[in-house]
């Protein structure tokens, strides 16, 4: 059971116990890894109306809430969104997340690096992309989801409801820093945001400043927990950040930090009530982010969309009815079902689009650096490699055994690591199978437990050499080295990864 | 349609009276009561099978017997295991002494008359535990805990009540001659479960503990027991009475070939070398399902001479580290270990005691892996067992990694099949019961007479760092298929949705639980047990009315369309579809009464909240009600196929709706009521119950005695050391020196049942557990790389690696390589961790993961 605080701690450890080497190996110098701070997000108590969910009989059958532990995104509004003609490692980079607070310090040590981005750059222009740079937009040529022009272009529409003053019973209390303006308004502009979902709380921080423990708003939700949540890398400016958060309710909640605003969709779950467990705006779209629900359904949402019914549409009636083989089962493992298209002429509410993978849970989702490819793993211990633009699904992986819990792609987009409950990290390379080739790469065995989060480092990525990391159940984090000649041959292969045990 | 639109309105206004009433008609026999979620379960399920696994009773609890119940329910469950007991011994060939039906001598209880029911239904002995509410005296005197609806107490009575409570009291003569034994014993259960005509009910299996506390002497009280050691116990007594049986039955055979009767049947049994020699024909299925072979390597670091060694067992007893997985500890069971100082290895080669190398692979995998984990520990501070709250996860698949080269498909798929859950705060007292997948019905839990399904996640409950103190204790997986497992995936995904669903109620603000208005009582509904999965229904009429009596009050309507606009309604069922019908099982089928249990402060404030929230509810009720009515208009439109049939039951819901509505709120009026009266009655729950022993008296001589006579009894088997959890236990425990001793002295006790060498493999195990105790001398001989790796010769032909399917043969080149580990000059004070952690990658990794192409 985790503490029931309110307030963030922060700490600076030092010791031996709060660093740890990186034995470099042949290939690398070696690097030190030391904790420089660490901080502590506050659990938030149940609000007062919740059911406890303390219950003495162990043995109840009564359903638990959903819980996902500590999601966090680091943003820095000073980078600017590559040019489609990079891929777009700031989403690597942004996106590291640990899913414990603890691991800030891997973060940390990111911006650290950061003046190496330009550096990434310059490796993946150089380099010959395998895929073509300039992918398409998700949806282009429906002409219904075209962006409608505005006026200004500075001018983003914010939400419709304002957060402090909201009545609504979804959310219980907000609270803003005292000095949240003078906050904002003199911070460095370079420095690092963080959005932190614990429970039912959202906070927003600011990780250059020195109260970086102090939120500048947490939001403190009735019952909904607050599962995941995503920042768009597109809109983001000094004046507008687009927020959405997926609740355990299946709803969720598009919010504009600078402003306060809000405005939830999928309302009272209408169109599907489950619980959200992951969720990302899609590449370069400033209204459009997907949203995997735990029955295993993918839905596209448009941020300024009205919900509407959601029936599953008729072109896609016979492809789901016709897979029904006669078992009454349906087939997911050759194909995704499309219950609406991002094609359809129906464009007028939410959903945009909702794909049907499986029936299990999905667990966490990733698009791919070159805004092609979406990699989802599930529940039920597999990985999916999707052409999202074209709504198919290319690849299908299984795990060792037990279900898969986490997914990345590296920076090239060359490869995905999975992580899973059956304690190993698998490198994939997708398309190899269908060029001949063994899609599997490897499977890392380091952790104690199960595998709750992997990230690569993308300053420790160049053409041959690759770093990721991983944290676990076991309280660990790994970090592992593979490298490309490597792969190839076999016998000459070594991998180093280090780990610290935490403290 | 009367009687359907009865229905329609008991789903709706949830009193479970009319509806279980209702569904009633169809079973002609059954006392007018409530149906149980288990037999809503069954309720469709067709004529009654032949092999038995359709068959859930409830186990009678004669006090502190549950260690019993949970697991002859673990081993009923297991196919394997059940078919062979039931069908043995075969008919013999000659036909003469089975000749006739072997008949188990079952007298059927009289229910007991409900009214007096009340003092004793639970049965003849009464000191029971009772583990939630049990303790602390209940401050309100009327509200005893079985009294109350929601609690196992009740439940169980219920059960006893409701019968049919078959009594396997007398002995029953076996016409084919075995003596009386355990295996007799356990076998007259099992028929008798697949012979009974119903499919739930309660056993009552007081002959086969006769039986067993008969030949068992330290299980003969009433105190808490150690559930593995049973388990452990009752397979060794099977597979003794088996061979003994087929010895007798050999013996039979050849004195009848040589005509020669007078000849004695059980002189062979007296001069019997049979431990050794081949197994007696028909008995080798114990040992096909449950025994693995263990090799434990030993390499003598003196003269590099290393040796070899098997055993045979019955189980793995694998210590628990905190926050580590199941898979994990496997490996650390299988890791390295030195034997050095005071449990040096007597080397035969360089004659003498020699610091050696010695670790434990699996040579031979068993149909059922039966995976004990260590939770009791002895701890000298308290020189007593305590138990260990460590969160160890377990998957519900499973693949070993600590098999040898040599191992038989070494890579076989096993799925988790059965869970032994302790709950309680140390050995000596607790609770056992016993959470079961069944072939085609889901996972259920069995606490004593109790049978209830639960749904797949509520397996996850039970991890150990969950408040209640309720941790797995004993895992059964059973060997399945990858292919099987697919399959099954893909068609279970049912329950997940409707998890998903229930956690999404759960956490629900008030508004949107209201999206299924009516029915939506919030606060009160959610604290409920429901977690029952979909009552399979066959017939396609059912499932029509279902859907819509279930998704109809939710006015969301994401799947009734669904449901109307295909032709055939059972290709309805789209994923939304159950988390529709849950929302309205829960109107149907909850009692009105909810036993949130909290202590009673949090109760009155919460009361408190409750009222105002209360307020607001009912306002955005309104708003949200007639926010979906619009909605609901909406779709009306853009369906044109929509049914007349279906106008009249939209009437109907709106009729039902509103009388739920009322009759919510005045529920949940009593409620509010009713919980601040119980809160106090089952504070601080999951404590020792009154009933039970005192702790600090007798149990621990309890366990030295056991000790002694355990090791004698078990010389026989091999399985002695894996399976002996008390004796062990303590070892784990190197920190103090005295601790030490004890562990030497008892490890020499096992040395003169089993030989030297095992002995020091016990204290090796124990010893790598994570202490720097043994892992400073992991480092010294993990430095020359270990001269066995077969990395190279493997890799070679793997260079084309099938597909998916395949999973085995993807793991194939690289892993092996990738994992090996570099990390030798690591900084010291990580030494422990790093080189355990570095060994598994090095050796272990290179033979598992190098496959056969």
């Amino acid at each position: 059971m985790p503490m029931i605080e309110t307030n963030n701690i922060l700490s600076n450890p030092t010791g031996p116990e709060y660093q740890f080497l990186v034995g470099e190996g042949k290939f690398r110098d070696p690097g030190l890894y030391v904790l420089k701070e660490d901080l502590h997000l506050a659990t938030p108590p149940p609000h007062p109306s919740e059911a406890p969910i303390v219950n003495p009989n162990p043995l109840s059958t009564a359903p638990q809430p959903a819980t996902a532990g500590t999601r966090l995104t680091l943003l820095n509004l000073d980078v600017s969104p590559l040019s489609s003609a990079l891929y777009r490692t700031t989403s690597q980079s942004e996106g590291a997340r640990g899913s414990i607070p603890e691991h800030l310090d891997e973060s940390q040590s990111s911006t650290d690096a950061r003046e190496s981005s330009s550096d990434v750059g310059r490796i993946n222009s150089t380099e010959v992309p395998p895929f073509a740079s300039n992918a398409p937009a998700f949806g282009e040529g429906n002409t219904l989801l075209a962006p409608v022009a505005q006026k200004d272009a500075n001018k983003r529409r914010k939400p419709k409801n304002n957060m402090t003053k909201s009545n609504s019973s979804f959310i219980s209390r907000v609270i803003n820093h005292e000095a949240l303006s003078k906050r904002l308004q003199e911070r460095a502009r370079d420095g690092l945001f963080a959005f932190a979902n614990v429970n039912r709380a959202f906070q927003w921080l600011d990780m250059s400043s020195p109260l970086k423990a102090e939120y500048l708003t947490k939001i403190l939700f009735t019952k909904a927990h607050c599962l995941c949540h995503d920042v768009n890398k597109v809109t983001k400016s000094s004046t507008h950040i687009d927020v959405v958060m997926g609740f355990s309710t299946g709803e969720i909640i598009w919010w504009e930090p600078t402003t306060q605003r809000y405005t939830r969709l999928n309302k009272n779950g209408i169109i599907n009530g489950t619980p959200v467990s992951e969720i990302r705006w899609i590449p370069g779209s400033e209204h459009l982010f997907l949203a995997a629900h735990m029955d295993g359904t993918m839905v596209v949402y448009d941020k300024e969309k009205e919900d509407g019914i959601f029936t599953p549409e008729e072109e896609s009636g016979p492809r789901t009815s016709g897979d029904t083989n006669g078992t009454g089962r349906v087939n997911y493992t050759s194909q995704i079902h499309v219950h609406k298209s991002v094609h359809s002429k129906n464009q007028k509410a939410n959903p945009v689009a909702v794909w049907k993978l499986s029936n299990h849970r999905i667990n966490a989702f990733a698009f791919s650096p070159d805004n092609r490819h979406l990699a989802v793993v599930s529940e039920d211990g597999t990985l999916r490699i999707l052409d999202y633009l074209k709504e198919e699904l290319l690849d299908l992986h299984y795990a060792y055994y037990g279900g898969l819990t986490c997914v990345c792609w590296s920076p090239d987009g060359k490869y995905v690591v999975t992580g899973g409950q059956d304690d190993l990290l698998s490198i994939w390379c997708p398309g190899e199978a269908a060029r001949g080739g063994a899609a599997l790469v490897a499977r890392c065995q380091g952790h104690h437990s199960w595998v709750t989060s992997v990230a690569f480092d993308p300053w420790r990525c160049d053409e041959r050499n690759y770093r990721f990391g991983s944290v676990g159940e076991d309280r660990r984090i790994c970090l592992w080295d593979f490298s490309v000649g490597m792969l190839n041959r076999p016998r000459a292969l070594a991998q180093q990864l280090e780990e610290k045990a935490h403290a | 349609m009367a009687g359907f639109f009865q229905k329609l309105k008991g789903a709706g206004s949830g009193v479970s009276k009319s509806d279980s009433t209702a569904s009633l008609k169809t079973k002609k026999d059954e006392p007018p009561l409530d149906l149980t979620p288990v037999e809503k379960l069954l309720h469709n399920a067709g004529p009654v099978r032949e092999d038995g696994s359709d068959k859930f009773f409830g186990l009678e609890n004669f006090g502190n017997t549950c260690y019993c119940n949970s697991i002859v329910q673990a081993l009923y469950h297991s196919e394997h295991f059940r078919e062979n007991v039931v069908n043995y011994p075969p008919p013999s060939p000659w036909g003469e002494p089975n000749g006739t039906e072997r008949k188990v001598n079952v007298t059927i209880r009289p229910p007991p008359a409900p009214s007096a029911a009340n003092g004793n239904a639970a049965g003849p002995n009464k000191p029971r535990q009772s583990f939630s509410g049990g303790q602390l005296a209940p401050a309100v005197p009327p509200l005893r805990p079985e009294d109350k609806p929601d609690s196992p107490e009740y439940k169980k009575k219920q059960a006893m009540i409701k019968g049919p409570v078959l009594e396997l009291a007398q002995e029953t003569a076996d016409p084919s001659g075995m003596e009386e034994c355990t295996f007799t014993g356990l076998r007259d259960i099992f028929t008798t479960l697949i012979d009974s005509q119903s499919r739930t009910g309660v056993l009552s299996p007081q002959r086969f503990l006769d039986i067993f506390k008969r030949n068992n002497e330290m299980f003969r009280n009433s105190m808490h027991q150690d559930a593995h050691e049973f388990y452990g116990i009752v397979l060794n007594d099977v597979i003794a009475n088996v061979e003994a049986n087929g010895k007798r039955m050999q013996e039979a055979a050849e004195s009848r070939r040589k005509n020669d009767p007078s000849q004695p049947a059980d002189m062979a049994l007296s001069t019997a070398d049979a431990g050794s020699g081949a197994r007696t024909p028909g008995t080798g299925w114990v040992h096909d399902i449950f025994e693995g072979v263990l090799t434990s390597e030993t390499r003598c670091l003196t003269c590099e001479t290393a040796s070899q060694r098997d055993e045979t067992f019955l189980d793995l007893s694998i210590d628990l580290e905190e926050h580590s997985s199941v898979t994990s500890c496997l490996q650390s069971f299988s890791a390295e270990e030195m034997l050095c100082e005071r449990n040096k290895f007597h080397c035969d080669h360089c004659g003498g005691l020699q610091e050696a190398e010695k670790r434990m692979k699996v040579k031979k995998l068993p149909k059922v892996l039966a995976l004990h984990l260590k939770r009791f520990k002895y701890t000298e501070d308290y020189s007593r067992l305590q138990k260990l709250f460590h969160r160890v996860v377990y998957p519900y698949h499973l693949r070993m990694f600590n098999t040898t080269d040599d191992a038989e498909d070494p890579d076989r798929m096993y799925e988790l099949y059965a869970v032994v859950v302790h709950i309680g705060g140390n050995a000596y007292h607790g609770h056992y019961v016993a959470v079961i997948k069944t072939k085609d019905r889901g996972w259920l839990l069995f606490d004593d007479e109790m049978v209830e399904p639960v749904d797949k996640n509520f397996v996850r409950n039970f991890f150990g760092d969950k408040p209640g103190m309720a941790c797995a204790y004993v895992l059964f997986y059973q060997e399945t298929t990858f292919e099987k497992v697919r399959e099954e995936l893909d068609a279970e995904g049912m329950d997940e949705v409707k998890l998903a669903t229930q956690a999404a109620d759960l956490a629900t603000t008030v508004e949107l639980v209201n999206g299924s208005v009516s029915a939506g009582t919030s606060t009160s509904l959610l604290s409920k047990l429901n977690s029952q999965p979909l009552p399979p229904v066959d017939e396609d009429e059912k499932l029509a009315t279902l859907d819509l009596i279930k998704s109809a009050p939710t006015e969301i309507d994401l799947t009734t369309p669904n449901g109307h606009s295909e032709a055939h309604p059972l290709v309805a069922a789209p994923p939304p579809a159950p988390a529709v019908m849950t929302e309205a099982d829960k109107a149907a089928t909850i009692p009105p009464k909810t036993k949130s249990e909290i202590a009673r402060e949090k109760k009155e404030l919460k009361a408190r909240e409750k009222a105002d929230e209360k307020a607001r509810k009912a306002a955005e009720k309104e708003q949200v009600r007639i926010a979906a009515k619009e909605r609901q208009e909406a779709v009306q439109k853009m369906r044109e196929t929509v049914r007349l049939e279906r106008e009249q039951l939209q009437k109907a819901i709106e009729e039902s709706k509103q009388m739920a509505a009322e009759e919510e709120k005045r529920n949940k009026r009593d409620n509010t009521t009713t919980d601040t009266a119980t809160a106090t009655s089952s504070e601080g729950g999951g404590g020792p119950g009154p009933g039970e022993q005192d702790p600090s008296s007798t149990p621990w001589n309890g366990f030295l005695n056991r000790a002694s006579r355990t090791s004698k009894s078990m010389t026989r088997k091999s399985m002695t050391r894996k399976s002996f959890a008390f004796l062990h236990i303590g070892q784990n425990n190197n920190h103090g020196k005295d601790d030490d001793k004890t562990d030497r002295s008892e490890t020499s006790e096992n040395r003169s049942d089993r030989g030297g060498e095992s002995s020091s493999a016990t204290a090796g195990a124990e010893n790598g557990n994570g202490n720097g105790n043994g892992t400073a001398h992991h480092h010294l001989h993990d430095a020359p790389p270990p001269p066995t790796p077969p990395h190279q010769n493997g890799t070679g032909k793997h260079s084309h690696l099938l597909p998916w399917s395949t999973p085995r043969s993807e793991t194939a080149p690289v892993a092996g390589d990738i994992l090996r580990n570099h990390d030798k000059d690591k900084d010291k004070d990580k030494a422990p961790f790093k080189e355990r952690f570095s060994f598994s990658l090095g050796r272990k990794k290179s033979s598992k993961f190098l496959s056969q192409s």
